[in-house]
C-alpha cells in the first residue's frame, strides 16, 4: 500500500468488515457448492435443502454427500489454519511465522503418516488405544512437539530470533520430510494413495465422518483462541511488557502453542498439508483492520474460510473434470505472496 | 502490624543479589523508595541499573535478598493487582506490527475491565503525542515512540488511588532537551500526586534538576545514596564514572555538573593537528 507515512492510518471499521467477510463467505460457499464435475443450479440447492420441495435425487446426493461436507471442512480448515497462523505470529512477534514454514505442519504430517503406515503394526497399540481419534491426536501431538521445539531453538533470553526460527523450520521440514519419505518407502499401495493425498493436501475426499472426527477439535481451537486476544496484543510489545501488564507470560505461551498445534493438527489430519493460509490471511487482515487480535482473530477465521473454499472451487474448475490438489493451489498463491512480503520488507 | 508503626516504604530492597553463572550482576543492594519522591538511578553502562529495574519489575528472579512493594513481598502480589499500581518502562519495547499510537497507549489498560477514553486522551495530551494518535507506531520517530510508550505506562496506573510506583529505564534517552524537560517536569508533578518513581538516567544534569534523591550504582552495587545535592559530588562522580567534573549550585537551587575535558581528548586533538590534511572539519 502506498500510504504517506505521516498520514493517519485508514482502517476498515470492524462491523462493516465482518459484514463484508460474511457476504464473501456466503458467495464463496454458494459458488463452491455449485461448481464441479456435476454442476448444480441454485434451484437444485434450494430444492435439496427445502424439505417440502421435490428434488432431483442425483443433485440431492451430490450436494449432501459430496459438496456440503467438502464446503464445511474447507470452512473449518481454512478458519483454523488462518487463526493458528495469527496465534503463532503473535507469539513469535513476527508476521512471517507460518505453521508450514516453521515445520508445525510437517511435524503433524509425519505423525499422521506414521499412523497411516504403521497403524496396524508398530503403532497398533496407539490405534487400539485412541480408536477413531488416532490420526488427529497423533497429528496434534506431532504439531505441538514441533512448535515447542521451534520455540526452544529460536527463543533465548526473552528474544525470538526469526532467522533461527526459519532456519530451524528448514531443518525440521527436512527431517520430517525424510521420515515421511522413509514411511512412503515402506507403505503398500493403499497406504501410498493416502500418503500422496496427504502430502499435497485436498478436500476432495471430505466426508461427514472426517468432520465428526476432526471438526470438534477445530471448533475448540476456534472458540478458545479469542481468549488470548488481549494478552497477545501485549505480547506484540515484547514478553516483558506483557508481564508488566499483569499477564502470565508462560501461560499465554503454552496456550497459544497448544491451540495452534491443535488447529493445525486436526485440520491436517483430514485435509493433508495445506500451506500459506496461516501466512497470507492474517497479513491481509492486519492491513485492513490493524494488529489488534480482538478483530484479527475473527476476521482471519472468516477470511481463511473464504480463501480455502474459493481455492477449492478453483481447484475443481481449472483442469475439470480432473482436480488439482488444493495444497498445490495454495502454494501457487502463497509462494509468490511470501516472496513479495520479503521484498517489501527489504525495501522499507 | 502495630498501629503506631511508621509508614512503610513504597518499595523496599534488602540485600538484593543476583548471580548468573559465575558472574554477580547485583550484590547486597539495600535501599528504600518512598511514595512522593523521584529517585534518580545513576551509574555507568553495565553498572546494573537495568538489571536492578528488571528485578524490581519481576522479570528477573534475584538469587538472594528481598523485594517488597507496599510492605508485601513482590512474589506474593497477585499479577493483576500489581499491574494496577506499578508501571514499568523497559529500555526498549518496539513492535513491527501495524498498531496506531493510540492502540499502543490503550494496551496500558491491560486486563482492567474497560479502557477509559478520557484518561487516554489526557495522558497523550500531557506527553504531547495526541496529534500522533492515529499514526502507525512504526512511522514515528524514536523520540515520539518513546513518549507513546511512556504514555502507555502512565495510563496503566493513572486512575489507581495512591500510592503508585513507576520503574523507568532511560525513559528520555531518545528525547530532545525540551522533551526531556517536559517528561521530567511531569514526573516531578506526579510525585506530588502519590507516585514514587525510580528513573534510571544517563543525563546527570537532568537527574540533578529533578531527582529528590539519587542512587549511585557501580559494578552491581549501590555505592552511595541520599539527597541529590549531598550525593552529586565530584568525588562520587570520579568514583563511579571516573569522570572529572565540577559541581556548582545554581541560583535555582539545584546542582549543575560540568565535566572537564578529558586528558585522552587532548591526545586526539594533538593527533589531528599533526594530520597533514588541511580540509576544515565538517
Amino acid at each position: 500500500m502506498a500510504v504517506d507515512s505521516s498520514a493517519a492510518v485508514r482502517r476498515v471499521p470492524a462491523p462493516l468488515g465482518i459484514l463484508l467477510l460474511l457476504a464473501l463467505l456466503l458467495l464463496a460457499g454458494a459458488v463452491s457448492v455449485m461448481t464441479g464435475a456435476y454442476p448444480l443450479q441454485l434451484s437444485d440447492i434450494v430444492a435439496s435443502l427445502w424439505p417440502r420441495v421435490e428434488a432431483d435425487p442425483l443433485a440431492q446426493m451430490v450436494l449432501q454427500d459430496v459438496r456440503l461436507p467438502r464446503l464445511i471442512l474447507g470452512l473449518l480448515a481454512g478458519a483454523v489454519l488462518a487463526v493458528s497462523g495469527a496465534l503463532l505470529q503473535g507469539l513469535f512477534r513476527n508476521p512471517l511465522a507460518d505453521p508450514g514454514l516453521i515445520g508445525v505442519s510437517a511435524g503433524a504430517g509425519l505423525a499422521a503418516v506414521a499412523v497411516i503406515v504403521l497403524g496396524s503394526t508398530v503403532l497398533s497399540g496407539w490405534t487400539a488405544f485412541t480408536g477413531r481419534w488416532a490420526l488427529p491426536l497423533a497429528a496434534f501431538m506431532g504439531g505441538s512437539l514441533v512448535t515447542f521445539l521451534a520455540w526452544r531453538i529460536a527463543h533465548r533470553q526473552g528474544q525470538t530470533s526469526v532467522a533461527t526460527l526459519l532456519l530451524a523450520g528448514i531443518a525440521i521440514n527436512a527431517i520430517a520430510g525424510a521420515g515421511t519419505g522413509l514411511l512412503t518407502f515402506m507403505a503398500d499401495d493403499a497406504q501410498l494413495r493416502s500418503l500422496t493425498f496427504w502430502s499435497m493436501g485436498s478436500l476432495a475426499q471430505a466426508t461427514w465422518s472426517d468432520i465428526a472426527v476432526a471438526g470438534p477439535w477445530m471448533l475448540l481451537a476456534l472458540v478458545l483462541a479469542p481468549l488470548l486476544a488481549r494478552p497477545l496484543d501485549a505480547f506484540l510489545l515484547g514478553e516483558p511488557v506483557a508481564g508488566h501488564l499483569g499477564y502470565s507470560v508462560d501461560w499465554v505461551k503454552r496456550a497459544a502453542i497448544l491451540l495452534a498445534a491443535l488447529g493445525v493438527g486436526a485440520a491436517g489430519a483430514v485435509t493433508g498439508l495445506i500451506g500459506f493460509v496461516g501466512l497470507v490471511v492474517p497479513h491481509v487482515m492486519r492491513q485492513l483492520f490493524g494488529a489488534g487480535h480482538r478483530m484479527l482473530l475473527p476476521a482471519s477465521a472468516l477470511a481463511g474460510g473464504v480463501l480455502l473454499v474459493a481455492a477449492d472451487a478453483a481447484a475443481r474448475v481449472v483442469v475439470a473434470p480432473a482436480e488439482l490438489p488444493i495444497g498445490l493451489v495454495m502454494a501457487l498463491v502463497g509462494g509468490p505472496f511470501f516472496l513479495g512480503l520479503l521484498l517489501r520488507n527489504r525495501m522499507v | 502490624m502495630m498501629p503506631q508503626s511508621p509508614p512503610l516504604p513504597l518499595l523496599s530492597i534488602r540485600e538484593l543479589g543476583i548471580t548468573v553463572g559465575q558472574r554477580s550482576l547485583l550484590s547486597s543492594l539495600t535501599a528504600d523508595l518512598w511514595c512522593g519522591e523521584l529517585v534518580g538511578l545513576l551509574g555507568p553502562n553495565g553498572a546494573g541499573k537495568s538489571t536492578l529495574i528488571r528485578c524490581l519489575a519481576g522479570e528477573l528472579s534475584p538469587t538472594s535478598g528481598d523485594i517488597e512493594v507496599q510492605g508485601r513481598a513482590l512474589k506474593a502480589w497477585p499479577r493483576k493487582a500489581l499491574a494496577q499500581c506499578r508501571g514499568v518502562m523497559p529500555q526498549k519495547a518496539e513492535t513491527s506490527f501495524p498498531f496506531t499510537a493510540r492502540e499502543v497507549v490503550a494496551l496500558g489498560f491491560g486486563q482492567q475491565a474497560r479502557s477509559r477514553q478520557a484518561t487516554l486522551d489526557k495522558v497523550m495530551a500531557r506527553l504531547q503525542v495526541e496529534h500522533l494518535a492515529d499514526r502507525l507506531i512504526g512511522t514515528l520517530s524514536g523520540g515520539e515512540q518513546q513518549r507513546v510508550q511512556l504514555a502507555r505506562v502512565l495510563v496503566q496506573v493513572w486512575d489507581t488511588p495512591p500510592p503508585r510506583l513507576l520503574l523507568l529505564d532511560e525513559c528520555t534517552s531518545a528525547l530532545d532537551p525540551a522533551q526531556q524537560q517536559l517528561v521530567f517536569s511531569l514526573l516531578a508533578e506526579l510525585t506530588a500526586e502519590g507516585y514514587g518513581i525510580l528513573a534510571a538516567v544517563h543525563d546527570l544534569n537532568l537527574a540533578a534538576q529533578y531527582a529528590d534523591r539519587l542512587w549511585l550504582m557501580a559494578e552491581g552495587q549501590l555505592c552511595d545514596h541520599g539527597y541529590t545535592k549531598d550525593v552529586l559530588t565530584p568525588a562520587n562522580l570520579q568514583k563511579i564514572y571516573q569522570l572529572d567534573a565540577r559541581v556548582m549550585t545554581l541560583a535555582e537551587g539545584y546542582p549543575l555538573v560540568v565535566p572537564s575535558r578529558q586528558p585522552n581528548g587532548g591526545h586526539t586533538v594533538a593527533r589531528l593537528k599533526g594530520d597533514a590534511d588541511p580540509r576544515p572539519a565538517v
